[in-house]
């Protein structure tokens, strides 16, 4: 059984160093076999519950443990689509780039180990690692964009990755242990005892926030995502958005929430609240398809970044249910958005019109995307928006930080529509000339269409969710959603004014950026050493 | 050994300042690089204990050092290495595409539109 659990982590990667080595496009193909022999593994892991295993032989809390439980199973689920939709993607266009399989499959192999593992050190080693990847992949096609775009998601991610690493230090100095399941013991010992966090475990606190923030792009250290994801290829922009960037999420999960500290709660709830708020407020102005999917993301994760606050505070599973969530339709829009710029030759998302009738089947692909992450009712993306909203209404936040919250979520919720509207414009008007997709690419953007169709039904099933609750003020709800976006975007953004292009096209200085990321430094260690 | 932590912490703090004003990226990525030393530094200053022994069974007697910051900054230093490598291997590439190494004429030259 534990052996399995090492496959995970291993087959990816030799499987990837094999087709490199063996060089030849029929092999090549194995890679499919490759994905349903770890599908099934990952499976038949979550069939299994709580599995671990300490390598090495050495009694538990000395050695390395791998552990597949709680939220770690979500991910596990997310990486096996993931990498299932990435080859179907990047078939047609690069079956003979053996070095790629190479570093998808190191990739994957990094991802089951970050997810899978229960030792602090070892979590940091799978963030670099990834770093490192995905920087590669981002500057995959070396041109001038791409290198820039690898280079700054590198800088700051391993810079982040710093501070966490100070951060180990300061905690194992104070803990004596590197093991989760004994660090989380002991945070319950001392918690159950009344006693309250140490001067070196709140700066391994402020530490962790600091990482957790760049690695979600929170306002205002965020600035390196729309970068990397704008100008990475299709299919890795999909995989960082979708999959990557969570990374943030499970750290968050694992090391920051067993603290239990109350101003960690409130700080993260003011660093999703203005990543949302900032995300979705850059994404109304942006016109390049996937710059303007990455401003998305940062507002997506923003609010689950609020959801994850809540389960500090209340154990709400918003945050976690939404990143799910988010995972599958952010990667359906990227793979059709990609699609898109192909077959219109441009980014540009004002000279791309008449989808629905040049393509249907990708337009009702993009129409599905377009729902499930506006909040459609019966969509999966209202599922998780909806459990945060409760979840913020019935926590520990006053009344009047409720009103506030609220206020903002409605605005998230707004943008989202009015950012969206551009895409709904794009389905209409006259045809083009008839565009076909390869069978790759319609693989993989219908099995994601299908899926983010599928989930509601599942997850309402799982979850336990009525889906009739408050149904005709959800409905009215959205639709005011739908009637105030067509109306921004009819008598606003339709015309394109200067001052909104300027906006759209606004990139802040990296020295800005830079002085962000120490403003954020300084100022977590304050509130959280010293306040 | 309070001396080493502190230069440490003062390392750490003057390579931050470093990437904050560094408007070279050849520059940034050394002043990252000096950060990721002052951490190992930092830990060393911290794991070391006089007069205890190496942590090798048979290799003197009395109580041995924690092993384990040691044996995490032997693979913090190939992380450091691998990054700063690619790091310095796209500044290479940036010079050749963009004839500057500066951040700000980086960001401000866009070259062509993708269409993917």
């Amino acid at each position: 059984m534990e052996a399995l659990m090492l496959t995970l982590i291993f087959l990816p990667f030799l499987w990837g160093l094999l087709i490199f080595l063996v060089d030849r496009v029929g092999f090549t193909r194995t890679v499919f076999v490759e994905q349903v022999l770890l599908s099934g593994l990952v499976f038949w892991l979550l069939r299994q519950g709580e599995v671990s295993l300490v390598l090495g032989g050495w009694p538990e809390g000395i050695g390395i443990e791998l552990a597949s439980g709680g939220f770690g199973r979500l991910f596990l689920i997310m990486t096996a689509v993931a990498f299932m939709y990435v080859y179907s993607y990047l078939w047609h266009q690069h079956q003979e780039d053996h070095k790629l399989f190479l570093f998808l499959g190191m990739l994957q192999g990094a991802l089951y180990a970050l997810y899978l593992t229960r030792d602090l050190f070892t979590m940091y080693l799978m963030i670099e690692v990834i770093t490192i990847l995905a920087s590669i992949l981002i500057l995959y096609e070396r041109d001038a964009v791409s290198v820039r775009a690898g280079l700054y998601y590198l800088i700051f991610n391993s810079v982040g990755m710093l501070i966490f690493l100070i951060g180990v230090i300061a905690l194992y100095t104070e803990v004596g242990t590197l093991n989760l399941t004994r660090i989380h013991a002991w945070f319950g010992a001392e918690a159950a005892a009344g006693v309250a966090l140490s001067v070196r475990a709140r700066f391994a606190l402020a530490c962790f926030m600091t990482t957790f923030a760049v690695k979600t792009a929170s306002f205002p250290v965020g600035g390196w995502l729309p970068v990397a994801h704008g100008y990475a290829p299709t299919f890795i922009s999909a995989l960082l958005s979708g999959l990557v960037v969570k990374s943030g999420l499970f750290l968050y999960i694992n090391v920051i929430a067993p603290f239990g500290s109350s101003m960690g709660f409130g700080i993260t709830l003011v660093l999703g609240l203005c990543a949302a708020l900032y995300g979705v407020g850059r994404a109304i102005f942006q016109t390049d398809i996937k710059r303007m999917l990455a401003f998305h993301t940062v507002s997506q994760v923003g609010l689950m970044v609020i959801g994850l606050s809540m389960y500090l505070a209340d154990g709400g599973l918003g945050g976690m249910v939404h990143a799910f969530n988010h995972f599958m339709f952010k990667s359906l829009l990227f793979l059709a958005a990609g699609a898109l710029a192909r077959m219109y030759g441009t980014r540009n998302l004002t000279r791309i019109h008449g989808v629905m009738r040049s393509n249907p089947f990708l337009g009702v692909a993009v129409l599905v995307g377009v729902l499930a992450i506006s909040g459609a009712p019966w969509m999966i993306g209202s599922v998780g928006k909806t459990l945060i909203k409760y979840s913020v209404a019935g926590g520990p936040l006053t009344p009047a930080v409720v009103r506030w919250v609220t206020f903002a979520l409605t605005l998230i919720n707004l943008g989202t529509a009015v950012s969206f509207s551009k895409w709904i414009a794009m389905l209409f008007g006259p045809r083009e000339k008839s565009m076909k997709l390869f069978g790759g690419k319609a693989f993989a953007i219908g099995m994601m269409t299908v899926l983010v169709v599928v989930l509601y039904p599942l997850e309402v099933v799982v979850l336990g969710l009525d889906p009739l609750y408050k149904l005709s003020s959800e409905v009215l709800t959205y639709l005011g959603y739908v009637g105030a976006a067509l109306g921004v975007y009819w008598f606003v953004l339709r015309d394109k004014p200067p001052w909104a292009v300027q906006l759209g096209r606004f990139v802040p200085d990296v020295e800005m950026a830079f002085f962000g990321m120490l403003v954020l430094i300084g100022g977590l260690h304050w509130l959280l050493v010293l306040g | 050994m309070m001396f080493v932590t502190v230069t440490a912490c003062l390392v750490i703090l003057i390579g931050l300042y470093g990437i904050v004003t560094s408007r070279q990226v050849v520059k940034t990525i050394l002043c990252m690089n000096l950060v990721q030393t002052a951490v190992i530094l930092l830990l060393l200053s911290l794991a070391s204990r006089t007069g205890s022994a190496i942590p090798i069974i048979g290799m003197g007697t009395g109580g041995m050092v924690d092993p384990l910051p040691q044996a995490m900054m032997i693979t913090a230093i190939v992380i450091g290495a691998s990054v700063t490598a690619l790091g310095l291997f796209m500044s290479g590439k940036l010079f050749h595409y963009y004839g500057s190494l500066d951040w700000r004429v980086i960001f401000h030259k866009d070259t062509f539109e993708r269409t993917d």
